[in-house]
């Protein structure tokens, strides 16, 4: 079982964060793709086959928001699990995320650990 | 909701931040605030019922170490060198994260700026200081000392 994750933040220091606590995180990666915003991030569901995407929510030309909302409304798409991963701590902003499709939301700072736990929770047994 | 912009609320948010994401123990720093030159000043609005800039203020050398530490790699690196000032803004991104819903609580609705980057200059930095509702000097265990306001 290994995995073909997207990673999706304007900042590449972070992509990089995420990407490290990933690679630390014990679960078998086979390819991490990244992207600058949501809209960068459409291009690459479009053309590769993609088990998860982390995400952020303030990027510039498409936010996480945005995001989550183009790919619930894409057939291939609909089913792919979106964890957002932001520095907001509201319960408020939360709640609101996770109805409206995000399916985890991971608060920085973060442990490699979390990572863990979401890819087990989320795919475990999919593959 | 203003009376919770406090130097406690400010050192908490940083300590948690730096030791959990840059495995950067602080402390209190007590003594007088002197300008660091040649810093990295980093500022992050955020917007709501109350509103302000947190500011984090460093040198170039904390910066390299703080950078070194979030992305696993050697300070001298030279991919750490070149992301020293990303890695500023993230850390205050992340601080501003805790320390906005410390004062907010758990259930307001706001909204968060993004990170920009300036160095200051010695008269920037004492108009900061003095403008500043909330001043905090740290110290690391390396023996950097480090700076954060808030100004609302």
């Amino acid at each position: 079982m290994s995995y073909r994750v997207l990673v999706v933040d304007d900042s590449e220091i972070v992509r990089n964060i995420i990407k490290k606590a990933i690679n630390m995180s014990g679960v078998e990666i086979q390819t991490i793709f990244e992207a600058c915003n949501g809209k960068e991030a459409l291009a690459v569901l479009d053309k590769e086959w993609i088990d998860i995407v982390f995400t952020d929510l303030n990027m510039p030309e498409m936010t996480g928001f945005e995001l989550v909302e183009n790919m619930k409304n894409g057939d291939l798409l609909s089913d792919i699990p979106v964890v957002v991963v932001s520095s907001e701590q509201s319960t408020l902003k939360i709640e609101e995320l996770l109805s409206s499709g995000v399916r985890e939301y991971i608060k920085k700072p973060f442990r490699p650990e979390i990572f863990r736990d979401i890819f087990s929770r989320l795919l475990g047994g999919k593959k | 909701m203003k009376d919770r912009i406090t130097p406690e609320n400010l050192f908490s948010s940083v300590s948690q931040v730096f030791e959990e994401a840059a495995f950067n123990l602080i402390q209190e720093y007590e003594e007088d605030v002197v300008y660091i030159p040649q810093n990295i000043c980093s500022r992050m609005d955020f917007r709501g019922p109350v509103s302000g800039t947190v500011f984090l203020v460093t040198s170039p050398a904390q910066a390299a170490q703080l950078a070194g530490n979030l992305l696993g790699l050697d300070e001298d690196d030279e991919e750490v060198m070149e992301k020293c000032p990303a890695a500023v803004n993230e850390l205050l991104n992340m601080v501003v994260g805790i320390f906005v819903n410390q004062v907010y609580g758990d259930s307001q609705s706001y909204t968060l700026g993004i990170p920009s980057l300036q160095s200051l200059s010695q008269k920037d930095f004492e108009d900061l200081v003095k403008r500043a509702d909330v001043n905090c000097a740290f110290i690391d265990d390396m023996d950097n000392v480090f700076y954060s306001f808030v100004s609302s």
